[in-house]
């Protein structure tokens, strides 16, 4: 009997263009093709569009048409083993934007099969983009076959800097807007990383496993569930189709190798899905450095010599296997796993080049079981579940029982004090284990046609036990400490006025319970027991309006709370004191954007631009106590930002972007702690690059050479302006410390064969070698050569 | 058209922001005759430790005006240190262990020169224009070794250096001499290093010995251990921070302070705070000399600078011990600190007139000029540079400081 092919079309808009895309692209088809009766993606399928323009289905049974114009258009399905099938879909002028088009495809599309998964996943990110939140949003999918992790392709995007101290499984601090470091929420697929560890983090995640990331920028939606105050960055990780397999190697200069391989299949006639996913992370992070090396005697320091780093190394392994169902009668997913991972970090330095260590390295284990479960109609007909719940169990241990004082050439000298670490003022052995607990669950309501509303609940507890076997002081956490955070939202999603008008209620409540104990003051032997409990309440506004066919505008207000987080409450027990007192940040956000679309032939131009004002207060900082630092809650900040983008690109072959990000970040705090006035009121913020630009150029080559196969070059360039380190307004310009400004230049060749089965990418990351700096005096590796293979199918 | 004209109303956007906030850079003015000043400047409420930082820079005058690093001084990173000798300045970092020394030339100071340490806990001058004698402690136990090292400030280098413990516990010493030995004064004389010192247990701040005061006297320059003398009549002399502990009159002799204070580093208090006396040329304290300052006055000295006729200006404070075990040096409102005249021959303390009451320093710097000594004077929000008048008693408001303290006063 012939197999009918029953096509499954789904139309959105949201943006599939390039790499360091974002937001919204219009006038877009996109589909994916499946068998009826097997329900899996069909390739080689043709489609077209209007009798002119013709693609195949790729391995996904994925195919796109972008840069439409309005108006009804035909489309053709075509292929050696099924029937032919017609449709026609309108993209109408008069709104212009996603959701019209899942309106009429709801007319047209046979949506009886349409219940993969992932499609609400989708339709949930459009309906927030057209919201008013403000959402850069990456489409890893052309960058899979690059030698990148997740934080290259971020720093690209306006708004965002990443500032990374060194090579592979460098620390890190990623700023958005002006807010830094744990103001900035991570999440996988909606899920909190929190306290995943750093074997799991943003410079580890290669872009293989990753479909999609997602920035929002100061207001988040409640379905994340964050308290969060500058914004949030969620990664979508591949779940695309039933069955699929990649693996990918690359090897690359200072013995840098990556693999990872990902695998989904669906097993026996229960449909038993299976997912598995490992990642393997090693680096000798031996890049040549610049420094001065003392003399060992007179201790006179001289020219600068370049040396290799040798206590640099990082090796981190991870692998995640989850086991479920979807699409059945009780549940629409469920789905149990659990995650593991562990890595050993080598430290060569403190905050400065004068002190290179030579044995000092951390480790942390990390292991997650954890439990995702989604149900539509739950108890209500129009009310949908998604749940997941997991549970973290983290030993981390710092290293630091050598007493020798090492040189950049690897020599050294043993320290006077033969109790004393490399780093720390004594050994130390310490050890800490984390177990936290935390649950998510979304509730979703359709009250009418026009109006939603969410509800989100997400509860976190973190313990914290620490021992150190060698200390000879008290030891940190050898009392418990604890930390509860509940943090609930609601929101009422509302679309007016023949869908040109969206916007986006909210309020949150966050509490916050914890027990800590802190060292009595200016006493290393005494722990005293501190207890603190607070509710906190958020409330802000979402809109979006077309206000013609071309341009939407988008503006989002809110007034919240961020409640401080285990790591700044606790401390790392090292030279970062805990501090118990600490209270909730809190801001005021406004963001304003005006989005252009505008097409030429085969051409397509979008320009952006965005301004996004904070008003933070007691903003948590790190502030210094002689020797060791601790988060206190300081700053009044005055946060003016502005960001422009264009992206350009012809016929879907050639790209080209630039954006630019200026942000003016101005101290408003006219009092110092000691209550006398301070000289600084007024003064930009010290250590936070203030001006950054980012372009990129790629050109793919379709059937280069043999058929379905695709030759892509890219070329990017990354500009961020010099800054100070110190309060800009004190000392002699000449004499003051900077971060210079950075000028760096990545290319990249990929040549990929039967639809990205196989793949092949040269990568050359600072290929001009320039010596760079995102931290005070903390060098970056140089030129960074690799070649990537994959390997990808889906069945 | 539309495309063009929303690209270029956006372009001419963005340049106008970026061309609007361009900084503006200040000179730097020669200050031809005046004084090199450590500064601490306000680290900001907005701080982070990155932000922390002092400023050497020069000013005409300390009595009038304001005193700021806006737009002038040489920026360290993070808090230092200061000491001087033959015109050249060093400033050693706290949180970074290099050393720079300056120099002033033309009216403007110039880098002339750098070395890397591992610890310099009390650097004081030899008294030679080019030598200073510094002490590295250790810290945490293990060794008692404290590392003597001579620097050569015309070279701007370690010379030499010597690891040797400042204090050997003899058969008959208690469990609680074996302690960690930390460097608070030196002087130099007649060939031979004196090293005043505090034992503190090392691992933590514990300071189980409290009644006696100690000077090591050491070979100069061959650094050999000659003896380590004792007086009982009062407790261990200086306190952490490389104190202005060691005072010398116009005669040669050398006095020592002796605080004994719970909130100025000492976890116990067993004797009176007093001043002990060793002669010119002797190498014992004076037997017939203690000057009970405690007992006299209800004060604990803390740091001196002597003028002259006897007469010297004092930093004392009275023990609360609910401000904490550094409840002196605290920033956070605490102003538990006074100035005072001590006459060290009649015995006697005066309280200064129109000095307010304030926090205490580290490495307390004063400058004796014209017999009045200049202080950084820190009183919570109002922060002020004042003349002390000995004779009279009498101290006179200066320059503002527009930042947390002052940390070295040189005049050139």
């Amino acid at each position: 009997m012939l197999r009918i092919l029953v096509l499954s079309l789904f139309v959105y808009s949201t943006c599939i263009v390039c790499a360091q895309n974002n937001s919204l692209s219009n006038r877009v088809i996109k589909g994916f093709v499946l068998d009826n009766t097997t329900s899996e993606p069909s390739m080689g399928v043709i489609v077209y569009i209007n009798e002119s323009q013709a693609i195949e289905t790729d391995s996904n049974g994925l195919f796109l048409f972008d840069s439409l114009e309005y108006g009804t258009h035909k489309i053709h399905f075509m292929s050696q083993d099924h029937q032919s099938f017609d449709t026609t879909v309108t993209l109408s002028g008069e709104g212009l934007g996603a959701h019209l088009l899942t309106i009429k495809l709801t007319h047209h599309a046979p949506i009886t099969i349409l219940n993969d998964v992932n499609i609400v996943h989708k339709s949930e990110s459009q309906t927030i983009r057209e919201t008013g939140f403000t959402v850069n949003s990456i489409d890893i999918k052309p960058l899979q076959s690059q030698n990148l992790d997740i934080n290259k392709v971020l720093n690209q995007t306006s708004g965002v800097r990443v500032r990374e101290q060194g090579g592979l499984g460098s620390d890190f601090n990623f700023s958005l807007n002006g807010f830094s470091g744990r103001q900035i929420k991570f999440f996988i697929d909606g899920i909190p990383m929190d306290n995943f560890g750093t074997s799991l983090s943003l410079n580890n995640i290669p872009v293989n496993l990753v479909k999609r990331v997602d920035v929002y920028k100061g207001v988040i939606p409640v379905f994340l569930g964050a308290d969060a105050l500058g914004g949030a960055v969620n990664i979508s990780t591949n779940q695309e189709v039933n069955r699929f397999f990649d693996f990918a190697y690359s090897l690359g200069s200072f013995n840098t190798q990556r693999a990872s391989l990902i695998a989904k299949q669906t097993v026996g006639p229960t449909k038993l899905i299976v997912n598995t996913r490992f990642v393997y992370n090693h680096s000798d992070n031996n890049y040549l450095t610049n420094v001065q090396i003392p003399d060992p005697v007179s201790g006179k320091l001289d020219k600068y010599q370049k040396v290799r780093r040798f206590n640099d190394g990082y090796n981190a392994l991870m692998g995640d296997i989850e086991l479920g169902f979807s699409d059945k009668k009780w549940t629409k997913k469920f789905m149990l796993g659990i995650t593991a991972s562990q890595n050993r970090k080598e430290i060569q330095q403190g905050n400065n080049m004068t002190k290179p260590c030579g044995e000092v390295f951390t480790t942390d284990k990390v292991l997650i079981p954890y439990l995702k479960y989604e149900k539509d109609s739950f108890l209500l007909k129009r009310l949908n579940l998604s749940m997941y719940v997991n549970y973290v169990n983290k030993k981390t241990q710092v290293v630091d029982t050598s007493s020798k004082t090492y040189n950049w050439l690897g020599a050294y000298t043993i320290k006077q004090s033969t109790n004393s670490g490399e780093l720390n003022w004594d050994k130390t052995l310490f050890f800490f284990s984390d177990q936290a607990f935390t649950s998510i669950a979304n509730l979703q309501y359709t009250i009418h046609k026009r109006y939603t509303l969410r509800f989100n609940n997400t509860n976190n507890l973190l313990t914290r036990v620490g021992n150190d076997p060698i200390s000879k002081n008290a030891v940190p956490f050898s009392q418990p400490n604890s930390l509860h955070k509940y943090v609930s939202g609601l929101s009422i999603e509302s679309t007016l006025r023949a869908e040109r008008l969206k916007f986006t209620l909210f309020v949150k409540q966050f509490v916050m319970n914890s027990k800590t104990f802190e060292m009595k003051d200016n006493d290393n032997d005494v722990l005293i027991e501190l207890q603190s409990n607070l509710v906190r309440y958020g409330k802000g506004l979402a809109v979006s309006y077309f206000i013609t066919s071309k341009l939407l505008a988008k503006s989002s207000f809110e007034n919240t709370y961020r409640l401080p987080d285990g790591y700044e409450m606790f401390g790392n027990g090292l030279l970062l004191e805990a501090n118990p007192r600490l209270k909730p940040e809190k801001s005021t956000n406004f963001n304003i954007g005006l989005i252009h679309t505008t097409k030429l032939g085969k051409s397509k131009l979008q320009s952006e631009v965005s301004y996004l004002y904070r008003r933070p207060q007691d903003m948590i900082r790190l502030s210094a106590l002689s020797v060791t630092t601790k988060y206190e809650n300081l700053v009044q900040a005055r946060i003016n930002c502005m960001e422009v983008a264009f992206k350009y690109n012809y016929n879907q072959r050639f790209f080209f972007e630039c954006n630019t990000t200026y942000q003016d970040m101005i101290n408003v705090s006219r009092y110092e702690p000691d209550g006398s006035v301070s000289i600084l009121y007024l003064d930009r913020l010290p250590n936070i690059p203030y001006w950054f630009a980012n372009t990129s150029l790629s050109y793919s080559f379709h059937n280069f050479i043999v058929k379905n196969s695709k030759l892509s070059v890219a070329v990017s360039s990354h500009f961020v302006d010099k800054f100070y380190l110190k309060w800009p307004s004190q000392g002699n310009a000449s004499s003051k410390f900077i971060v210079p400004q950075q000028l760096s230049h990545d290319a990249s060749i990929t040549y990929s064969l039967k639809n990205d089965r196989y793949s092949c990418s040269f990568g050359a990351i600072n290929f001009t070698n320039k010596i760079l700096y995102d931290d005070f005096m903390l060098q970056k590796p140089g030129r960074f050569m690799s070649i990537k293979l994959r390997y990808s199918i889906s069945k | 058209m539309k495309v063009k004209h929303t690209t270029a109303v956006l372009l001419s956007l963005a340049i106008g922001l970026f061309q609007s906030c361009k900084t503006k850079e200040k000179d730097v003015i020669p200050v031809e005759e005046g004084y090199v000043l450590g500064f601490r400047a306000q680290n900001g409420a907005a701080t982070s430790s990155e932000n922390d930082a002092d400023y050497l820079l020069t000013v005409k005058t300390l009595m009038s005006g304001t005193i700021s690093s806006t737009g002038n001084g040489i920026e360290q990173n993070g808090w230092c240190y200061y000491t001087h000798t033959g015109g050249t300045y060093l400033v050693q970092g706290y949180q970074d262990n290099n050393a720079v020394g300056y120099k002033v030339e033309n009216g403007l100071l110039v880098e002339k020169g750098r070395f890397a340490f591992e610890r310099m806990d009390c650097t004081n001058e030899v008294g030679d224009n080019k030598t200073l004698v510094s002490i590295g402690a250790p810290w945490g136990g293990g060794s008692y070794d404290c590392n003597i090292q001579l620097i050569d400030m015309e070279r701007i280098e370690i010379a030499s250096a010597k690891k040797h413990p400042l204090y050997f516990a003899s058969a008959t010493d208690s469990a609680k001499t074996r302690l960690n030995m930390w460097p608070t004064g030196t002087y130099v004389e007649n060939g031979k290093l004196y090293v005043a010192f505090y034992p503190l247990n090392g691992t933590s701040w514990e300071t189980p010995l409290t009644d006696t005061a100690y000077v090591s006297i050491f070979e100069y320059p061959s650094l050999s251990y000659i003896k380590t003398i004792k007086d009982t009549r009062t407790g261990p002399i200086g306190y952490y921070g490389d104190p202005t502990c060691i005072i010398k009159d116009e005669n040669g002799n050398h006095y020592t302070l002796s605080n004994t204070s719970v909130n100025s580093g000492f976890t116990q208090s067993t004797k009176p705070s007093g001043i002990l006396k060793i002669s010119a040329g002797s190498d014992e304290f004076d037997k017939d000399y203690f000057f009970n300052v405690e007992g006299t006055s209800g004060f604990k000295v803390l740091a001196a600078a002597y003028v002259s006729n006897g007469l010297a200006v004092a930093r004392v404070v009275k023990d609360d011990p609910s401000f904490g075990a550094w409840g002196t040096f605290s920033y956070s409102g605490l102003q538990p600190c006074k100035m005072v005249v001590l006459d060290l021959i009649k015995k006697t303390v005066t309280e200064v007139a129109d000095v307010p009451m304030h926090g205490g320093q580290y490495k307390t710097p004063f400058l004796v000029e014209n017999e009045k000594v200049y202080v950084s004077i820190n009183a919570g929000t109002e922060k002020h540079i004042y003349q002390i008048d000995p004779k009279t008693a009498k101290g006179t408001k200066g320059a503002k400081i527009e930042g947390r303290e002052i940390q070295a006063f040189y005049k050139y």
